[in-house]
């Protein structure tokens, strides 16, 4: 037991140095992976095989202390079997490309190099495509700061709470509720004498407020449309016409793409379907579809487009078109078609086909692609697009209140904490009254803030009144000014935090001799195994999720490892519930 | 809403411990009333937890302030179980005073804004990981206080029968915690192995935690041969938990560490330095009292 007790404080001296060493890459290597170290590890080794035999017998306590110190061993084992046997490299995969050649990491730049001795797994990894989950936007909420103290408090935008405040002597208000991450719509009104009836709605949806009329003749539909709810209004339908209403909703909430070749009229509709040929119709004309992307964002002085990625500002899919006689184009498909001579200038050498993208967000994200229907004029019906990729039919009833996405949930905006200073001790000036006036969840600024159909940003109008005198100001969201209280020390923004990321995906295809041999989704913490080879979410293109980067590992010596850590755990159980026991000791 | 309730359980903390003072110099108060309070404390965090388990979606072990809630939930709920077992309110009154001071410096020494748990934390495994180091180290911090005060009692050669009680509590509470520790250390290398392919990286926190194992492995082996030296390990360990747990942070080997958030440039070695030194002092405090009560008696012993 002594030189048990003399090996662990050893260890842990050694440990200590290790931890304490600035360069750790020199700590691995003076200590963790020098052979002196290891030497008392196998000195350790051999105590507790020592320990297991001196002390064998048959008892409850010596099962506890055999599964304890065998345990261990075991783990140490398992660990030497993973070092010796075991094989990690680095996959760096471009979206729609293969890749079977092994990288390795370098401590000192950080950076991927290939390995040498080249190095290649048996099989090919393609990108399929790699992706961004979000967590729903938070709430939005008004910052009070103040330019002496340099603290601040967030202030939550929510109906019905009173907002808290940070002094009891201050009251703040909210008129309007728009801070909601759950998608909602209301029928707040219908007309069915009039030659055009019309139903007019209201849709919350991401903290944001939308609401029209929606007629069931003029204008053309859907008059209201947000970003990811579309609604039309059918007026008088039958039963079956409303019935094949609602299936072709269900229908439409799929993306498809479409192509007219306007030489010849012949056009169709085509699956979204990335990295395969596809023949369009009897136009000779083969198109293959790259990547989808969210945006194209264009720098003006140097002409050069940049993709964008995350919450889709106008979804696009990059697509190769190769004609008959040879020639090939790559163009990008906008869900938003630019003007007419834009969209002529896109399609490049092929000036007669018209290609169009139908977008439906992706499944199992942050977006849901929602179609409003009336049957008889008494009911409404919403078909949806669920998360986990279901489609779903809600029927509402004039006036009442849906929410079409309950499972969402929504975050809280806490006050407290600006640049790391608490709000206890914020003083404001004395007396001071802060009133929301005035929401517009879509307005543009011409001479004048002001509602604008769409494309717009949200908007508060906002009142502060206190000794030194009122203000009155319209904040746009995310503005960088803000209301400047007459001493100048006070400011009022109206912000949103950016969205934070809940998790990436890799979608992969195993490619074996040509034939795929798995599809797999390679996430943080939930990796994926083929032939031995475990693949981890380890690193991602930032600006334009165009690459993954996949750690590859191959461990036999994990099955050893995680057997020698339940019997280690079931050990130390079993020596609490064994205390007061004592052991023999052969000799 | 779940602030609220924590700064609750924080001012029941610190009723509890006044309680239990007076118990301490006033016998004939009830236990009840000291533990009653502390329970009541104990029992709002832990729905203050569940309601930002709730709003979070997952496991609040996200920040260093819900982290350090969830730690002083699980100490409480040990200072309630150990005081109803052995009634030594001396000790719970330490205890409660180290608790009560860890909760403010969480509730108004960090961030407690609600934060979305990153991708890499999105794990079963980290819920029993953190859980299993809370109630670990909980255990082991009550252990501290206890070994703290039997040897005190130790150097001034005072009440050699508190001193065995104390002992049998030390030695009980590192039994307790030390099962946790070790499924704290197992989880977190499977955990490890499932998002970062690897269960080892021989990273400054990783070995930091193996450390504190490493001394409480060394504790159980010594207390096994009645080795009265193993009680220092009692403050040893304690001085490695904060090491490990916020320490760790501070030293220059941070910036390479996956487990600490720590900003680019020169870390500050200050805070590391004030966060060691009251184990230093309580160390050289106890070393002194030996040689005052054995230097005194000396002399007496010399004058006869």
């Amino acid at each position: 037991m002594t030189f048990a007790v003399i090996l662990l404080s050893l260890l842990a001296i050694a440990a200590l140095v290790g931890v304490m060493w600035k360069d750790q890459e020199a700590a691995k290597e003076w200590i963790y992976h020098a052979a002196w170290f290891r030497g008392i590890f196998v000195f350790l080794i051999c105590d507790l095989i020592l320990a297991i035999v001196v002390h064998a017998e048959f008892s409850r306590r010596y099962a506890a202390y055999f599964l304890t110190h065998a345990g261990l061993v075991t783990t140490l084992v398992g660990f030497s079997i993973g070092g010796l046997f075991g094989m990690e490299g680095y996959l760096m995969l471009d979206v729609g490309k293969h890749e079977s050649r092994l990288s390795d990491l370098n401590p000192k730049t950080n950076r991927l190099q290939p390995k040498t001795p080249e190095e290649k797994l048996p099989f090919e990894v393609f990108l399929e495509r790699f992706y961004i989950d979000y967590y729903p936007p938070a709430a939005p909420y008004l910052l009070v700061s103040l330019a002496d103290t340099k603290k601040g408090v967030k202030i939550p935008l929510d109906r019905g709470d009173r907002l808290r405040s940070p002094d009891s002597k201050y009251k703040l208000t909210v008129i309007e509720r728009f801070a909601s991450a759950e998608q909602k719509f209301i029928v707040v009104n219908r007309s069915d004498k009039a030659r055009n009836p019309a139903v007019k709605v209201r849709a919350e949806q991401n903290g944001r407020l939308f609401q029209g009329c929606l007629f069931a003749v003029l204008p053309a539909v859907p008059v209201v449309e947000t970003p990811l709810l579309v609604m039309e209004f059918k007026y008088g339908l039958d039963e079956p016409a409303w019935n094949k209403q609602v299936q072709e909703a269900h229908q439409s909430v799929a993306a498809s793409f479409a192509f007219t070749d306007e030489a010849t009229g012949e056009g169709n509709v085509l699956p979204v379907v990335f990295n395969r040929d596809q023949l369009l119709g009897k136009t000779g004309y083969r198109l293959r579809m790259l990547r989808s992307i969210s945006g194209v964002n264009v720098d003006m002085a140097t002409k050069k487009t940049e993709e964008l990625m995350g919450p889709p500002v106008n979804p696009a899919l990059r697509v190769a078109i190769v004609s008959v006689d040879g020639r090939k184009h790559e163009r990008y498909v906008f869900a938003q078609p630019p003007p007419p001579f834009m969209e002529r200038k896109l399609r490049g050498p092929f000036e007669k086909l018209k290609l169009e993208y139908h977008y439906a967000p992706p499944l199992g994200r942050d977006f849901a692609y929602v179609m409003l229907h009336s049957g008889d004029g008494q009911r409404f019906s919403v078909v949806s697009l669920l998360p986990e990729g279901k489609t779903q039919t809600i029927t509402a009833v004039l006036g009442e209140e849906k929410i079409i996405s309950a499972s969402r949930k929504r975050r809280n905006a806490v006050d407290r904490n600006l640049n790391g200073t608490t709000d206890e001790n914020l003083s404001l000036p004395r007396g001071l009254r802060i009133r929301v006036q005035e929401f517009l969840p879509d307005a543009g600024v011409d001479e004048k803030v002001a509602a604008v159909p769409s494309g717009g940003q949200p908007a508060i109008r906002i009142r502060v009144e206190g000794v030194l005198g009122k203000d009155e100001k319209w904040l746009m969201l995310n503005a960088e000014r803000g209301i400047e209280y007459p001493d100048r020390n006070l400011t009022l923004r109206y912000m949103q935090d950016p969205l934070d990321i809940r998790q990436y995906h890799s979608d992969l295809r195993l490619i074996e001799k040509g034939k795929v041999e798995k599809r797999a989704t390679v996430s943080v913490n939930d990796p994926v195994t083929h032939q031995k080879y475990t693949f981890y979410q380890i690193d991602y293109d930032k600006e334009h999720g165009q690459w993954s980067v996949l750690k590859v590992v191959r461990s036999p010596g994990t099955p050893v490892l995680f057997t020698g850590f339940g019997m280690l755990f079931l050990g130390v159980v079993g020596m609490v519930l064994t205390r007061g026991q004592k052991l023999s000791r052969k000799r | 809403m779940d602030i609220l309730l924590t700064q609750t359980a924080l001012y029941l903390y610190l009723l509890a411990l006044l309680l239990m003072l007076t118990r301490a110099f006033q016998p004939r108060l009830t236990p009840w009333v000291p533990s009653g309070a502390l329970l009541l404390g104990a029992l709002l965090q832990l729905a203050a937890i569940i309601l930002r388990w709730r709003l979070l979606g997952w496991t609040p072990v996200t920040s260093l302030y819900e982290v350090i809630a969830y730690f002083c939930c699980g100490l409480a709920l040990v200072i309630f179980f150990t005081f109803r077992k052995f009634d030594f309110p001396w000790v719970a009154s330490l205890a409660l005073a180290l608790l009560a001071g860890t909760l403010s410096y969480a509730l108004y020494g960090q961030d407690t804004n609600v934060k979305m748990v990153v991708p890499a934390l999105r794990s079963h495994w980290m819920a029993i990981h953190v859980s299993s180091w809370c109630f670990s180290y909980s255990s082991f911090s009550l252990g501290f206080v206890a070994s703290a005060a039997l040897l005190a009692l130790r150097r001034l050669n005072l009440h050699p029968a508190l001193q065995e009680r104390l002992s049998a509590i030390f030695y009980r509470l590192v039994l307790f915690g030390f099962p946790f520790h070790t499924l704290g250390l197992i989880t977190g290398a499977v955990w490890a192995k499932n998002a970062w392919a690897s269960p080892w990286f021989h990273d400054a926190k990783e070995w930091a935690a193996a450390i504190t194992w490493l001394i409480y492995a060394v504790y159980l082996h010594l207390h096994h041969r009645e080795n009265k030296g193993a009680d220092w390990l009692g403050i040893l360990g304690m001085a490695s938990i904060v090491f490990a747990f916020v320490g760790v942070n501070y030293i220059p080997s941070a910036q390479q560490s996956a487990h600490t958030y720590v900003q680019p440039g020169e870390p500050d070695l200050m805070p590391l330095f004030w966060m060691m030194s009251p184990f230093v002092m309580l160390a050289l405090v106890l070393w002194g009292l030996g040689f005052w009560k054995n230097g005194l008696k000396t002399a007496t012993s010399t004058r006869r």
